[in-house]
């Protein structure tokens, strides 16, 4: 639960559940980004030519899984509790060869750790294109390998109701 | 300056930067170049005694972020257990998911040398004399209720 009492660079939690009211732990750090991040998003804008780099961060206050699961509003780094929520809030594992489509969850999984996720935007022929969040960084579009996270692998998930 | 000033810290940067999760960090930041080439360079106690200072420091630069983590996975790289779960142990205040980190490269530390101990076996006073043959010795509830041809080879 926010506290309002706490300094104000002080790292949050905020009263975040699941569906099925589970609590969800997370994490919401107000503290301004170090000037070595801008240069750090500088170098992912050289280097990730194809995405397109919004100009939304760097920012500490969420990170990937909280684009995705809590609307920007705080950080979630704990795969058990990624797991937790997609089922409990009811989501549905795309079968191979499924392609999905723009509102699908993108998760990248990587020997049991849920390394990051976002949200299928467009597809592009084949090629499902994600919107995540990059840890403190900024926010991307990318093809959905093109990222620090493509090595990893991707399944997609789908809320239907 | 650190004592790591001769190591390019760039990728590590990055891994600091763009890790969601702090596992995603322990695990990249291990796997470094940069990190196998530190490891020939550092102590494990040279790192640990590092890392005592600069996890009570505020970091004021995204470099001063990367250090400590850059440290500990160097340190882990040694796979020094003790050192390790002192890393664990250490409070580190101003460093989202230090804790974890640590935590991750503890679990994974194995151990690099297996000692064989021999006990030798405690021969009762009872069986200890001038005889070579063997004796086969029973507790008297036992002998007492042996088949026949135990009594008759004693």
């Amino acid at each position: 639960m926010f506290d309002p009492t706490l300094t104000a660079d002080a790292t949050q939690t905020l009263a975040l559940q699941t569906r099925k009211g589970g609590p969800i732990i997370n994490f919401m750090n107000p503290i301004e980004p170090h000037d070595g991040i801008h240069l750090e998003v500088q170098r992912l804008r050289a280097r990730y030519t194809k995405a397109t780099h919004r100009n939304v961060g760097p920012s500490a206050r969420y990170n990937c899984h909280g684009l995705t699961f809590a609307a920007r509003r705080t950080g979630i780094s704990d795969p058990a509790q990624i797991a937790r929520i997609l089922r409990d809030d009811g989501y549905e594992k795309l079968s191979f060869g499924t392609a999905p489509s723009p509102g699908d969850i993108a998760i990248y999984q990587e020997d049991g750790d849920i390394i990051h996720s976002g949200l299928v935007v467009e597809l592009r022929g084949d090629t499902p294109r994600v919107l995540g969040k990059w840890g403190d960084c900024h926010e991307v579009i990318h093809d959905v390998r093109d990222c620090p996270y493509g090595t990893a692998a991707v399944a997609y998930y789908r809320l239907s109701r | 300056m650190t004592i790591l000033s001769p190591i390019d810290l760039r990728d590590a940067a990055t891994i600091v930067a763009v890790a969601n999760t702090p596992i995603f960090l322990a695990k990249r930041m291990r796997e470094l170049p940069a990190a196998q080439r530190a490891r020939e360079l550092f102590t494990p106690e040279q790192l640990f005694g590092a890392l005592e200072q600069l996890v009570l420091r505020k970091p004021t630069s995204h470099d001063q972020v990367v250090e400590p983590f850059f440290y500990l996975s160097v340190l882990a790289l040694h796979n020094q257990g003790v050192l390790l779960r002192k890393a664990s142990e250490l409070s580190a205040p101003n460093l989202r998911w230090f804790a974890e980190v640590a935590a991750y490269y503890y679990a994974a530390a194995r151990p690099t040398s297996l000692v064989s101990v021999g006990v030798p076996l405690a021969t009762p006073p009872a069986a200890q004399s001038a005889s070579l043959s063997p004796k086969l010795i029973l507790p008297s509830s036992v002998a007492n209720s042996a088949p026949r041809i135990l009594r008759a080879t004693q």
